[in-house]
């Protein structure tokens, strides 16, 4: 067989004009002064910033280095399988979205739209409002958060998860330890001793907000020595909350459906709140099957909830109605409206 | 933004001579100088500002003959605007530009990098500032392979920055029909 590779001769002249013009085109920012560098990666976008940041480690540290107004993101887990965004945030403002599909872009594959991001080479889409890849992994969206993170040096401020099957993309798998709010929809987690709720509960750090909605409810499961110290917590199956993690809250908002605490546990509560110098509580709602027992209010001399003193609705939506309620005085003049029926036990200030 | 430019002859009392790298001297009106920080200390600091002090050509080692004329373009211009003010550009980007600017500005790019670098030797924040954002919309909308071809960039990333680990393909994009284009670890350097 006979092999004929063809070969090129360039001549001096077309070399010369190769080399010139590829002089006049290109622009060698990295060899200007810092100022002027930094100068100019400052006109650009948060994409832009992105791709040029994947140029090369240089250009990594040299966006790693410039100001910016970005003050955080959000990693979000859509319902079904469909999508995770990792959105980027300018106070309420969203500035740029690296968006990953479910689905494989067939169209994608082209050399131009691969970028180096951390220790994987992910192909991406560039938009004016987003960019988007294919293929939704854990990796590639772990990869993805802890990059950009990194390049501007924000925090997470909200990880957001869908109902979705994928417990892959919950905050274990991506090994999220520190965020703002956290909201959890409803995971269908059957992992024997679900390990992924409690590493929420165990070692994420929230700040602000934990919602976890729909979770599965496993009978023998309690959580025995968690503390909850964000601004406002709402679990929607609280079965697994034990009185001393109850009592050893220090949020300002406490929601919990579905709990296992009796009508003593918040008694407690109350006694405990009464009792401290607590200024950060406001609200603190329960519902249980556990909640028949009256609750006996008369150490903390009571009074009928007087419309003169407070308003008959807690806020705006007119969903706490205080008509039938017991009014209390701590001895610093804080007052506390309590409310309890049927199904659920009202405690707010 | 423009001002009218009302015509002033330059006497020899209001004006010093500058030195390019290749010999050329170019007489400047200290009117102008005013907008170049550098020029503008280096007057205060030797007095050329008063009538009676002997003014000795400056030299500028740094600036050719034709980054000066291009310059001394630029200063004619603006002789008569305000006083320059960064504004707080971190948070704001803007690529729309005077018509003037962009004709002035309509130069390849090797020599927007001279005029880059003059301007900041020179030290005239507008122009310095305007060659910035005028670069930074050249890159914009473009794609990481496409902003190392224009900014020259040979890429270094082999393994990851923090673990040393070699880069992975994303394996979703690693499919049937990616063969026939080189997937190396790292984009190839142009």
């Amino acid at each position: 067989m006979c092999t004929h590779r063809p070969s090129v001769f360039l001549s001096k002249r077309t070399i010369l004009f190769l080399l010139f013009h590829t002089c006049k085109m290109t622009f060698p920012l990295l060899k200007l002064p810092f100022l002027a560098i930094k100068n100019v990666l400052q006109n650009l976008d948060a994409p832009d910033k992105f791709d040029f940041s994947t140029c090369s480690r240089k250009c990594r540290r040299l966006v790693k280095c410039t100001r910016h107004p970005y003050t955080g993101i959000d990693v979000i887990v859509g319902s079904g399988r469909s999508y995770s965004s990792v959105i980027l945030r300018t106070g309420d403002r969203t500035c740029y979205d690296w968006y990953c599909r479910g689905q494989e872009y067939s169209r994608m594959r082209v050399r131009k739209d691969r970028r180096t991001v951390g220790d994987m080479t992910i192909v991406f889409r560039k938009k004016p409002d987003k960019m988007e890849t294919g293929g939704l992994m854990a990796d590639k969206l772990k990869v993805l958060y802890k990059y950009i993170s990194d390049l501007f040096n924000i925090p997470i401020l909200t990880y957001e998860y869908g109902n979705t099957l994928n417990v892959k993309l919950l905050p274990m798998a991506l090994g999220i330890k520190k965020c703002e709010q956290m909201i959890i929809t409803a995971v269908r987690d059957y992992t024997l001793d679900i390990p992924h709720l409690r590493y929420v509960i165990d070692n994420v750090e929230v700040s602000k907000k934990l919602y976890i909605g729909y979770y599965p409810h496993y009978s023998d499961f309690r959580m025995e020595s968690a503390r909850f110290s964000m601004d406002i917590l709402h679990l929607n199956t609280a079965a697994f909350i034990t009185r001393n993690v109850f009592l050893n809250m220090d949020c300002s908002v406490i929601e919990m459906n579905e709990a296992s605490l009796s009508s003593e546990d918040i008694l407690d509560f109350i006694n405990q709140w009464f009792n401290s110098k607590n200024i950060r509580f406001e609200k603190l709602h329960i519902a249980s099957d556990n909640l028949k027992t009256q609750l006996d209010l008369n150490g903390f001399n009571p009074k009928l909830w007087n419309s003169r003193v407070r308003g008959q609705y807690y806020d705006e939506r007119k969903q706490m109605n205080f008509s039938s309620g017991l009014d209390i005085i701590r001895s610093d003049g804080l007052l506390a409206t309590v409310k309890q029926s049927a199904e659920a036990i009202e405690f707010v200030l | 933004m423009s001002c009218e430019e009302p015509t002033t002859s330059p006497t020899p009392e209001n004006n010093i001579t500058v030195v390019s790298s290749d010999g050329k001297e170019f007489l400047l009106d200290l009117k102008l100088t005013e907008q170049s920080e550098t020029l503008a200390r280096l007057i205060s600091n030797f007095e050329y500002d008063r009538t009676d002090v002997k003014k000795d050509p400056v030299p500028l080692g740094n600036i050719t003959s034709a980054q000066m004329q291009k310059i001394i373009e630029w200063l004619q211009h603006h002789r008569y605007y305000p006083k320059w003010e960064q504004n707080d550009i971190h948070y704001s980007t803007s690529f729309t530009f005077e018509t003037w600017v962009e004709e002035y500005l309509n130069i390849p790019n090797n020599e927007m990098f001279e005029l880059l670098n003059a301007a900041n030797y020179l030290n005239i924040p507008r122009l310095f500032s305007t060659i910035c954002r005028i670069m930074a919309s050249r890159i914009t909308g473009k794609s990481a392979e496409q902003i190392r071809t224009v900014l020259n960039i040979k890429t270094d990333v082999k393994n990851d920055v923090y673990t040393g680990i070699p880069i992975q393909e994303d394996s979703s994009s690693s499919e049937d029909g990616m063969s026939e284009i080189s997937l190396s670890p790292s984009p190839p350097p142009i």
